[in-house]
């Protein structure tokens, strides 16, 4: 084992994760052979020793009493009320199917501006599936996205690469993947195939039956090469 | 109360769909500390993490038919919650941080030695505050990756199911969060003279 190879398994070593015992081995040769794996090794050693009094430390935090109580109060209200929420679902599910046809033929013969960001929220699946509309989820996810939006706006730097609305796409707001309190000044978007799960795991509702499907996506792209954003297209 | 304990989550959450008190009772208990826990870590604040338990809790008691079994465990499907309803209420709260000083939080010299009067615990306190502000500073992607991994103990495959992002991801950037760590806490080391490892 060389040192580029070490640096892949020091990490786990360190950490005591499952690994390979051979490499394992290996990997502890390689530290003891070599002084600055050696001292790498140890510091990763010191972290995890770290990390671990830290975790210790932590172990007895608990919410407050006040809060199971405030959830018991919850849990009977949830109750009571299961039937009439019920409805309110089914309605509100059918007012989203109404909303998201409207919107979509408002989209399709309005002719589109090409740099446009704003675009419209649309999700058909409800139509199909009613019962598998989560709005209350998708609202909650707009917020972080525009900030997101805004800096795409503030500096477009590929719009060329920037894969443009064709006509009869249909997207979904901005996703954001990470939570990062500083807008993206600098980065790229990039259009990429997704399995369909990756609608379930942003709380957007999904077609089970097509799981195994891809979908299109544009992920937007930090300086660091870590997704910052994601948008669903249809 | 005492069978129900030995229930698996997913029982005790078709059991809690079928206003079962004591169900919902033992899930909450059982699962309410890591809930609690991941939230304070990642926003270094008690009543966020007050306030993002109580809401996922609410969240499985509004929705919990939705949360799918094959799809990986409950305690995943609750860090995947509390994640996006920390990340909100970080957003919120935003305007309203206060910069940390630097100082050892407030603490005189007297008070830490107070605290912990062998040497060599007292460096590790220190070292673990620091360790605290540093994984409080790191990128939130980075964050969670060392609050799942190395302060929850999930496995690369559990942890990934939670951040909805594949397992070399994980790995990725729990590397690479270490990487920062041990940088931050080598550079304070050396500004505290060798004092607090």
């Amino acid at each position: 084992m060389n040192c580029t190879e070490f640096e892949n398994v020091v990490v786990d070593i360190a950490r005591g994760a499952l690994m390979d015992t051979a490499r394992h081995r290996e990997g502890l040769a390689h530290a003891t052979g070599c002084e600055r794996c050696g001292r790498r090794l140890a510091n990763e050693q010191t972290l995890s020793g770290l990390l671990a009094v830290a975790a210790a430390e932590d172990a007895g935090c608990i919410a407050s009493a006040a809060v199971g109580q405030t959830l018991l109060s919850a849990f009977h209200e949830t109750k009571s009320a299961r039937l009439p929420r019920r409805r309110t679902l089914w309605l509100g599910a059918a007012g989203a199917a109404v909303a998201a046809m409207l919107v979509v033929s408002v989209t399709v013969r309005t002719p589109r501006e090409p740099q446009a960001v704003k675009v419209p929220t649309v999700m058909p699946a409800p139509a199909m599936e009613p019962t598998k509309v989560i709005a209350p989820v998708y609202r909650e996810l707009r917020k972080p996205p525009v900030r997101t939006l805004r800096a795409a706006q503030r500096r477009p730097v590929m719009p060329k690469q920037q894969p443009a609305q064709a006509d009869g796409e249909v997207v979904t707001d901005f996703i954001a993947v990470v939570y990062d309190p500083e807008p993206v000044e600098h980065g790229r978007m990039v259009r990429v195939r997704l399995p369909r799960s990756a609608l379930a795991a942003f709380g957007l509702p999904m077609n089970e039956q097509r799981a195994e499907e891809t979908i299109q996506a544009d992920v937007v792209l930090g300086e660091d090469g870590l997704a910052r954003a994601v948008r669903f297209v249809k | 109360m005492k069978l129900l304990t030995n229930l698996a989550d997913a029982e005790l959450l078709r059991l809690m769909a079928s206003k079962n008190e004591q169900a919902f009772t033992v899930l909450y208990q059982r699962r309410q500390g890591a809930v609690y826990r991941f939230a304070l870590q990642m926003s270094g604040s008690p009543s966020v993490a007050e306030e993002v338990t109580q809401e996922v809790f609410i969240v499985l008691l509004r929705e919990g038919s939705g949360y799918d079994p094959a799809r990986g465990p409950l305690a995943s499907y609750l860090y995947g919650v509390a994640r996006r309803l920390t990340w909100r209420r970080m957003a919120e709260d935003r305007p309203h941080v206060q910069i940390e000083d630097e100082q050892e939080d407030g603490r005189t010299p007297e008070q830490l030695i107070a605290r912990s009067e062998v040497e060599t615990d007292l460096a590790r306190d220190q070292a673990v505050r620091s360790l605290r502000r540093a994984i409080l500073a790191l990128p939130a992607g980075y964050r969670e990756a060392v609050v799942l991994c190395d302060l929850h103990e999930l496995s690369y495959a559990d942890a990934a199911r939670a951040l909805g992002c594949t397992v070399g991801t994980v790995r990725s950037r729990l590397h690479r969060a270490r990487a920062l760590l041990a940088e931050r806490l080598a550079a304070k080391r050396s500004s505290s003279n060798g004092c607090l490892v």
